[in-house]
């Protein structure tokens, strides 16, 4: 019914107005307000040409599976009825457009995709009208018939992108989806921010900042008043009548002053009309660097962080600040080895989601020390409560293998001491807990060795008096308690 | 109608169109996403899906958690801060002259009318330990230990009568129907002991909180994380013990063989209460062994009896403090207690700042000291919280509802600010966070909201306030709300 000739002229007016509505409707001009209502149906209209691509493309399959030709006319109408009504939305969309308020990017990329599926939908109908030659091989149907199916779906996530802010339809996708799909978030990807105890505040935090803000001006292509922020060289090199950084006073560096300088002061940075303005928080960030000594070298997680920096790199994604065994890359548990464990009576927990650290507790210590699972699991546990159980000198040797112990609680037991030998070596350990126990003055030996302790519980044992005051000498970080009230 | 065909007919109805659509949807959606080879954890990212393994079965948190367990001892009817911690000499010196209209324009008060008289402080104030903590003598004991404690001196709420800042306290919502933070944290992280409920609640004075035990209770999260409450006084749990002349093998056969229906009727129906109602059976049953034993306290030595000053028998806030202690010591997450009557209006003499008040600080100041020391001695401190507060403050005028001559004295209900503290669980020693305005009327820094409170003992349990939320009536809910900020200042 259509014919070959028709839709190749469709093509033309298709093509040509498309690009009318590219490069005519400008998206930052004003429409007027019968072009706003029209604007403003884009989104039902936009239910049109789908409607009809998906009819077309259906009764191109039922042919493909008959092998006929029959619902040929079917295809060609709807493809036809698909590109015009396609066009329309086009139009409405670019209208809709001017009304504002929509981020940029994602208009623009909404408005190619957007004329892209009205094109090749016009091209579809070429194609499937096309009795021979190269329209009619089966390669460039099928990648006409992908643009447009493919178009439609990334198209439409778009405008739902836009109508309803970014993330809307991952948001409750399974995490694994969710990984695939998901558009990186501006505010995790601005500061590298994932490993706070490695990197620096200036590689992690300041450097993107200067990048981003002054680099235009001030960087490698160009130094505007012999001043380059690019690398740390050109930073520290710099020479000028007033220092550029002075360690821990923001208010005498000129970096700082010049980015603080009143609104339309000539010397206000970055300037008013040619370059992109500081936030707020920004300038948080940077005077925290140079009043915590603007140091090349010291880690995010090394330099104390007052609530408001806290509260801004929180925003783009610092989490929890990782030291001691945390910092530690440790393997993730055998989740084998914890049921069966679990089966045996001991209480086996995660300390946290996604984290391979594990806190365990028993009464009774054979299976908990020295089972196969104490083997397989020994690297990953790092609190062990043992308190009243069964535990003695000898079977506390089994304690060694637990490399990474940091809360070791064996109060109420009958260790007199010598089993401590096994964990004085550990190197994170930081709470030991023999309160009730039986140790005496035989296990200072073994605790003086615990340096890193910094609480230790000592009520109700039978350390003397004298064994307190030696320990409290050889081991002046631990508060040592012994039940006394002070 | 015999029972078969009523079974056949009941499977029948289950097995409708409906019906059968949404568990083969469900079923097929998780078979595809397994098939994709996604982490499992994708699959129990549905807050519902991590219950099935049994409500009660420990979870892990968000994060690495500062404290495991939360002892919050609510001073119901709300303390006046400014005879206990805020210490205002310049209110001393304006006592007995009237208000100026300056500080009542646009407020309104609870009881107060016209223009009342400012009230000095009805305490002498010391500075105590190395902090230098102002606390008033009527906690002589608290004073001992006042360099364990971090004080929230800005604390301020929305809700100006009991009822209502009780529900906020607890449910961050003034209205009913909310879970409360023991609920939610039990939902949360499950219980470390199976034989004991995760959350427990213990009642003392004359009368329970004004709220009732919503104040405790599960909202829409599942009952099975609702707060029980033990008494020290009789049966420990009521209704738990086995009825008369059945014997508790017997008593065993018939929850397996409850279990059993309800296992299917819950196959059958997938509602989320028939597990909680599996794990209520079985708890109760474990907990007819494990309670009365966790809840004897004479089996404490003498001295630890008299440095809490209990009287075993009897219901005594000190008793309830040292259950307190025993119960965390067993691995119950939240213990909650309540004591009742610091509404010290001045209307009679139960609840005078100069009578009842001091009642209530002789009742609870011992115990709760003790309560510091023992649990630090075990070395329990560390991962316990202990929060103190009431669920309002007291203004620095006198309410006096007669306006006759009064030898009862008190102040109305304060929403504004309000002294809380919390010690252990990774808060910082000998600390102090907000202030008020010379008179104690009005925060000037460091204000703390209810909810900001709720997200800090959140996040010492572990848990991102935001993230710890429960589907229901078409959107996931959270004990913050849309409030909410962690008071990073005060930990450790």
């Amino acid at each position: 019914m259509i014919s070959q000739r028709f839709s190749r002229w469709n093509l033309v007016l298709i093509t040509i107005l498309l690009v009318g509505v590219a490069f005519l409707i400008d998206p930052s001009g004003r429409s007027s307000s019968i072009f706003r209502f029209f604007g403003r149906l884009h989104p039902a209209m936009i239910h049109f040409p789908i409607v009809f691509v998906i009819v077309a493309f259906m009764g191109s399959v039922v042919n493909r599976f008959t092998k006929s030709e029959r619902w040929d006319s079917l295809v060609h109408i709807s493809l036809f009825l698909a590109c015009w009504a396609g066009l329309k939305a086009v139009f409405a969309g670019s209208w809709l457009s001017q009304t504002g308020g929509y981020p940029s990017d994602l208009i623009t990329l909404h408005k190619w995709f957007g004329i892209g599926i009205v094109w090749s939908s016009a091209f579809l109908l070429v194609v499937t009208t096309a009795g021979s030659g190269i329209f009619q091989t089966r390669m460039v149907r099928l990648v006409s018939w992908a643009a447009v199916l493919g178009g439609l779906v990334v198209g439409g996530d778009l405008g739902g992108q836009l109508t309803h802010g970014r993330g809307f339809v991952t948001q409750y996708a399974p995490a694994g989806l969710r990984l695939v799909l998901e558009h990186p978030d501006p505010m995790k990807t601005r500061f590298d921010l994932s490993t706070p105890d490695v990197t620096t505040v200036y590689d992690g935090i300041v450097s993107p900042i200067l990048m981003e803000k002054c680099s235009s001006c001030h960087g490698a292509d160009r130094g505007k008043g012999s001043l380059r922020l690019h690398t740390v060289e050109a930073i520290t090199t710099h020479e000028g009548d007033e220092p550029l950084l002075t360690a821990g006073k923001p208010e005498e560096s000129l970096l700082i002053k010049r980015i603080e300088l009143p609104e339309g002061h000539e010397d206000q940075m970055p300037p008013m009309y040619n370059a992109k303005p500081i936030s707020h928080a920004d300038v948080e960030l940077l005077k925290w660097w140079v009043s915590s000594g603007a140091s090349f070298d010291q880690t995010i997680a090394s330099v104390e962080m007052p609530t408001t920096i806290y509260t801004i790199l929180q925003a783009y994604g610092l989490g929890g600040i990782r030291t001691g065994v945390f910092a530690l890359d440790v393997a993730p548990p055998d989740t084998a080895l914890i049921a069966s464990w679990r089966q045996k009576g001991v209480s086996v927990d995660v300390l946290a989601e996604g984290e391979s650290l594990l806190s365990v507790r028993c009464t009774v210590v054979q299976d908990c020390i020295w089972g196969p699972e104490a083997d397989g699991l020994a690297a990953n546990v790092t609190w062990i409560d043992l308190r009243n159980s069964d535990l003695t000198d000898e079977s506390m040797a089994g304690l060694g293998r637990f490399p990474l112990l940091t809360r070791v609680n064996v109060a109420g037991t009958a260790i007199s001491g010598s089993g401590l030998a096994a964990i004085s070596g550990h190197e994170y350990l930081d709470y030991l807990n023999l309160y009730g126990s039986m140790v005496d003055d035989n296990a200072l030996q073994h605790i003086e060795l615990m340096k890193k302790l910094t609480s230790l519980y000592l009520w109700q044992t039978k350390v003397s008096e004298e064994g307190i005051a030696r320990l409290r000498s050889a081991l002046p970080q631990t508060e040592i308690d012994t039940g006394d009230a002070k | 109608m015999n029972v078969y065909d009523e079974a056949k007919l009941k499977l029948a109805h289950l097995h409708t169109r409906r019906h059968f659509l949404k568990s083969f949807s469900a079923g097929l959606g998780g078979a595809a996403l397994a098939s994709l080879g996604l982490p499992s954890y994708a699959l129990g990212a549905n807050p519902l899906g991590s219950l099935l393994g049994g409500p009660l079965s420990p979870r892990p948190p968000h994060f690495a958690p500062a404290a495991k367990h939360v002892i919050f001892l609510h001073m119901a009817g709300a303390p006046s801060q400014l005879e206990l911690f805020d210490y205002k000499p310049i209110l001393a010196k304006l006592d007995g002259q009237v208000t100026p209209p300056s500080l009542l324009e646009g407020r309104k008060f609870a009881f107060i009318q016209g223009a009342p008289k400012m009230l000095g402080p009805q305490a002498t104030f010391k500075q105590h330990g190395q902090s230098g903590a102002w606390i008033s003598d009527h906690l002589p004991y608290l004073g001992t230990v006042a360099d364990e404690i971090s004080f929230l001196k800005a604390m301020h709420t929305d809700e100006f009568n009991h009822a209502p800042a009780q529900l906020l306290m607890y449910t961050g919502n003034p209205r009913l129907g909310r879970p409360s933070l023991g609920s939610w944290a039990v939902y949360g992280l499950g219980t470390e002991n199976e034989n004991l409920p995760g959350f427990v609640v213990l009642l003392s004075g004359a009368a329970g909180p004004d709220a009732g035990s919503s104040v405790y209770g599960s909202g829409f999260l599942p009952t099975v994380f609702q707060g029980i409450q033990c008494r020290s006084q009789g049966d420990p749990v009521l209704f738990l013990s086995d009825p008369d002349g059945v014997p508790r093998d017997m008593r065993k056969a018939s929850i397996d063989a409850i279990t059993k229906i309800n296992r299917q009727q819950y196959e059958e129906t997938q509602d989320l209460e028939i597990l909680t109602r599996i794990a209520q059976y079985e708890l109760a049953f474990r907990m007819q062994m494990s309670v009365p034993e966790a809840m004897d306290i004479t089996s404490e030595p003498a001295y630890i009896q008299e440095e809490y000053g209990t009287a075993p028998g009897e219901i005594s806030f000190a008793n309830n403090c040292l259950l307190a202690r025993r119960l965390v010591e067993r691995g119950v997450r939240f213990v909650q207690l309540f004591h009742w009557g610091w509404d010290a209006h001045g209307a009679g003499k139960e609840e005078a700042l100069n009578y009842g008040f001091k009642d209530r600080c002789k009742e609870t100041d011992q115990a709760i000291t003790a309560l510091i020391v023992d649990l630090k001695r075990r070395g329990l401190l560390e991962d316990t919280l202990i929060v103190w507060g009431g669920e309002f403050g007291r203004t620095p005028m006198l309410e006096n509802r007669s306006g006759q001559d009064n030898p009862f004295v008190g102040r109305d209900h304060h929403s504004d600010a309000f002294t809380m503290w919390m010690a252990g669980g990774g808060v910082k020693r000998g600390f102090s966070y907000g202030e008020t305005d010379e008179i104690g009327y009005e925060p000037v820094s460091g204000r703390v909201h209810v909810h900001d409170l709720q997200a800090t003992i959140l996040h010492q349990l572990g848990f991102d306030h935001t993230r710890l939320t429960f589907p229901y009536q078409g959107r996931d809910f959270r004990l913050t709300d849309v409030g909410g900020r962690v008071v990073r200042e005060i930990l450790a």
